[in-house]
């Protein structure tokens, strides 16, 4: 990273020469977040039934990547399907065992999966939505 | 900034003169995500050490956005931080289950990844973990200061 040539842009009024990093737009020394994919998709669950777990994406990145997934899911403790999205892994279980759900996102050499499961609900039919990001992940 | 100068490239079959900022993959009128850092360490949490705080020295002198993620080697790789996870049995909870616990802090100069890893027994509590349970962390800080300005403004006119 002793490159004495490049691209430097820095944010407006700040003079590029003397600019900090925190005063940069962008600094071709160093790698941009690259996104790989973004997919939505939806799924049902089953409150005390089996679950899903479904392909989330598919990719040929060579090595597990990594990824973001927001869901707007079903919660049993609130027996409310949520609007908003919300980061995952998410989960969580009563002390007594009673009531659960278990939000998680497994990875691969080959795809992502998004998996849930709740129990001590409501035992209705609910659609999950989700988004994922994929990153490529670079090494410095 | 009444000059009209910068660089824009538009995504494929995209106009580079659209006035849709969807339509771009770079603008040098707009703050980007360089990774200025990007460290990966190991942290080994025993029964003596369950519960605490790791620290990863940054020493950038700013509040830097950042990422974290965390293999636990049971589980996926990379999975995102905070990363909050119980129901899995383990045998170094005799059986019973691991419950995992992380998030982190930013810092001026520093990441504080704070983590509590416990055995759940049932009618009996949390206890830590009788064997290590070694993590690994990546961590991703940006060329961006939490809290400052990045009001878009067009350049190009």
């Amino acid at each position: 990273m002793n490159n004495n040539y490049g691209v430097k842009i820095s944010k407006p009024g700040v003079d590029v020469v003397n600019a900090g990093l925190k005063d940069l737009y962008f600094h071709s020394n160093y790698p941009l977040l690259k996104i790989y994919d973004i997919v939505s998709g939806s799924t049902s669950l089953t409150d005390g039934g089996a679950g899903f777990n479904v392909q989330v994406t598919q990719h040929s990145l060579g090595y597990e990547p990594k990824a973001e997934l927001w869901a707007a899911y079903y919660d049993p403790f609130l027996n409310t399907e949520i609007s908003e999205y919300e980061l995952m892994p998410l989960t969580e279980r009563s002390s007594g065992g009673v009531i659960g759900m278990f939000y998680t996102v497994s990875k691969d050499l080959s795809e992502i999966r998004f998996l849930g499961e709740t129990y001590g609900g409501d035992s209705a039919s609910h659609t999950i939505n989700y988004y994922c990001v994929v990153y490529y992940d670079e090494d410095l | 900034m009444a000059d009209k100068y910068g660089i824009k490239i538009s995504k494929e079959g995209k106009s580079v003169h659209s006035d849709n900022i969807d339509d771009f993959i770079f603008r040098s009128d707009i703050q980007s995500l360089p990774i200025i850092q990007k460290v990966s360490v190991q942290k080994t949490i025993n029964s003596g050490d369950c519960e605490g705080t790791y620290i990863y020295t940054h020493n950038l002198g700013f509040f830097p956005f950042t990422k974290v993620y965390i293999t636990d080697k049971s589980f996926s790789n990379n999975q995102i931080v905070p990363f909050y996870i119980t129901g899995e049995s383990k045998t170094v909870c005799g059986g019973d289950v691991l419950l995992e616990d992380f998030e982190y802090s930013i810092k001026e100069n520093t990441i504080e990844i704070n983590y509590n890893v416990k055995c759940v027994i049932p009618q009996i509590g949390e206890s830590c973990p009788s064997g290590d349970v070694t993590y690994t962390f990546e961590i991703e800080l940006y060329m961006f200061e939490l809290g400052s300005t990045t009001q878009y403004e067009n350049f190009f006119g």
